[in-house]
């Protein structure tokens, strides 16, 4: 209990409580309703559309908190003085990713109750494990990018290339509605969602230890 | 005057692309505040943000506390924990932070660190009232005054042996800049065993004359000199003199400058007897002449040389 509460601490010492309900509460609130809008027609291109653009939002947001934190010359005040300053470092990093999952998951999950509850057609198990495998590949995009992203201090810079990958996002997620909706393709959809799981976690494992190695050399050679 | 060492520089050096820090020999004296004095880029901060552990790559070696070495500063959490350094880095603490939020991350950040202290602080130096609102504050939203507030207070509810201080008092007020004196003359006095210490660079020499016990001056990355000032007060004197004089006074003089009506500058005691025949005017240096004297004869400043 006490070292969630130290990792609160440290996340928090990041993101803002402000970029907390931007993220976790607001921006569902305004793609969910998108989405929904998009599903009426078709439940896939409603969830395509919202992902790649909830991708996008949470690329350019992370230079609100983290950016250029493993960059040269990035300043951690206080933070850098202290001994316990990798565990610190840890925890943020690892609560961030939490977050960001949460964050990427919320919104998916919340369209797919009020389609259920308001009975949309094409609910079905091909369907559900559509959303779990694109929440998986979202996560594990944004994540990857994110990690190299964070290397930018400039906010043009950041901006730019966020937008440009942005347009790769989209290409993946249709790629994958393509997978899991054409007959044609003798590939078993079942078999992305462990795919992208594992993906998830090889990703997640690799930004943790880049991240964190790359903030504490940053103290150290500069 | 002898002192301990809190902590001691040996051959640091430290090469950027247009500056080099070169320190043969620096001995901090224990119990004692230590005033780091020379121009904009002579190397003070970087000489602190190395003692601090911020910037960690350079030649030579630190020693902490009497045995302590770098490598134990980043392994034995004895080092770190007592030291509190305040920086001019404007992201010290990050401007989302609430003031509620500075103390529940330096709680976090340091084993040591007295939370009612450091609100009682606070309020002692008007940061924050005892409101709710008042603790709900932004960093972004202080003054830069009051973000060194900040700092010191964080400091000082700490139960620290070293203060290294990156200009403390440069955005300070009058008043404040007495009351940091105060407050760190009772942070030397407040240990029985005479075991705290302070280490501040400073361009506010006159202000921080009456809580400076030792000066070092680094002029373009060298320390040019270093001493108690009791000690530099008796190696130095101040010299007045009238127009007449200056040219023959120019040649004992350590450095001199003029006006219409005459000149004034630094000599040597050991030299003041070559000034006898000439009619001149002593008196003992204050920190700021000293500082400043000795300043101008190694500053690239074009206008000195």
């Amino acid at each position: 209990m006490k070292h969630l509460s130290r990792m609160i601490t440290a996340h928090n010492c990041f993101c803002s409580f402000l970029y907390n309900i931007a993220m976790l509460v607001i921006m569902p609130a305004l793609l969910v309703p998108f989405a929904l809008v998009i599903m009426s027609f078709d439940n896939y291109l409603g969830i395509v559309i919202m992902m790649t653009l909830l991708s996008c939002f949470t690329l350019l947001a992370d230079y609100m908190p983290f950016n250029g934190i493993t960059a040269k010359g990035f300043f951690l005040g206080i933070i850098k003085t202290s001994t316990h300053v990798d565990n610190f470092m840890k925890d943020a990093i690892i609560a961030d990713q939490i977050r960001r999952f949460i964050q990427i998951a919320i919104p998916p999950i919340l369209s797919l109750i009020i389609a259920i509850i308001s009975s949309f057609n094409g609910i079905d198990i091909r369907f559900l494990t559509f959303i779990s495998t694109i929440i998986f590949l979202n996560y594990s995009i944004t994540t990857g990018i994110i990690t190299f992203m964070r290397n930018i201090l400039s906010n043009n810079v950041h901006a730019y290339i966020s937008l440009t990958l942005t347009a790769i996002i989209g290409a993946l997620n249709s790629g994958m509605m393509f997978l899991f909706l054409h007959d044609s393709i003798h590939i078993p959809f079942m078999i992305w969602l462990p795919i992208t799981f594992i993906l998830s976690v090889i990703i997640s494992i690799f930004a943790f230890s880049y991240t964190t190695d790359r903030c504490f050399t940053n103290i150290k050679e500069y | 005057m002898k002192a301990e060492a809190v902590i001691s520089c040996k051959n640091i050096s430290k090469k950027y692309r247009h500056f080099e820090l070169n320190i043969d020999s620096i001995d901090f004296p224990k119990g004692f505040a230590t005033a780091l004095i020379g121009e904009n880029g002579a190397g003070k901060t970087t000489l602190l943000e190395m003692i601090a552990g911020i910037k960690q790559v350079h030649k030579g070696e630190i020693t902490y506390f009497g045995n302590y070495t770098e490598k134990d500063r980043e392994n034995d959490p004895y080092v770190k924990e007592h030291i509190g350094y305040t920086g001019t880095d404007k992201h010290y603490f990050l401007p989302h932070w609430t003031l509620k939020q500075t103390k529940e991350i330096q709680s976090v950040l340091f084993d040591n660190f007295d939370g009612e202290k450091y609100d009682q602080i606070l309020e002692d130096l008007a940061v924050t009232s005892s409101s709710r609102s008042g603790k709900d504050k932004k960093v972004s939203s202080l003054s830069d005054g009051n973000r060194i507030k900040l700092m010191l207070a964080g400091v000082l509810a700490r139960d620290t042996k070293l203060l290294l201080m990156d200009e403390p008092a440069s955005p300070l007020d009058p008043l404040m800049r007495e009351r940091l004196c105060s407050m760190l003359r009772e942070y030397l006095a407040s240990s029985e065993d005479n075991d705290r210490s302070v280490i501040f660079s400073t361009h506010n020499i006159s202000d921080m004359e009456n809580v400076t016990d030792y000066a070092i001056i680094i002029e373009n990355g060298t320390v040019v000199e270093q001493g108690f000032v009791e000690d530099l007060k008796e190696k130095y004197v101040f010299v007045r003199g009238e127009k007449k004089d200056e040219e023959a006074a120019k040649h004992i003089l350590y450095d001199m400058t003029s006006n219409t009506y005459g000149y004034e500058g630094l000599c040597l005691s050991e030299n003041i007897d070559k000034l006898a025949r000439m009619d001149v005017e002593t008196s003992i240096p204050t920190l700021s002449q000293l500082a400043v004297g000795i300043m101008r004869a190694y500053t690239k400043l074009k206008s000195y040389r």
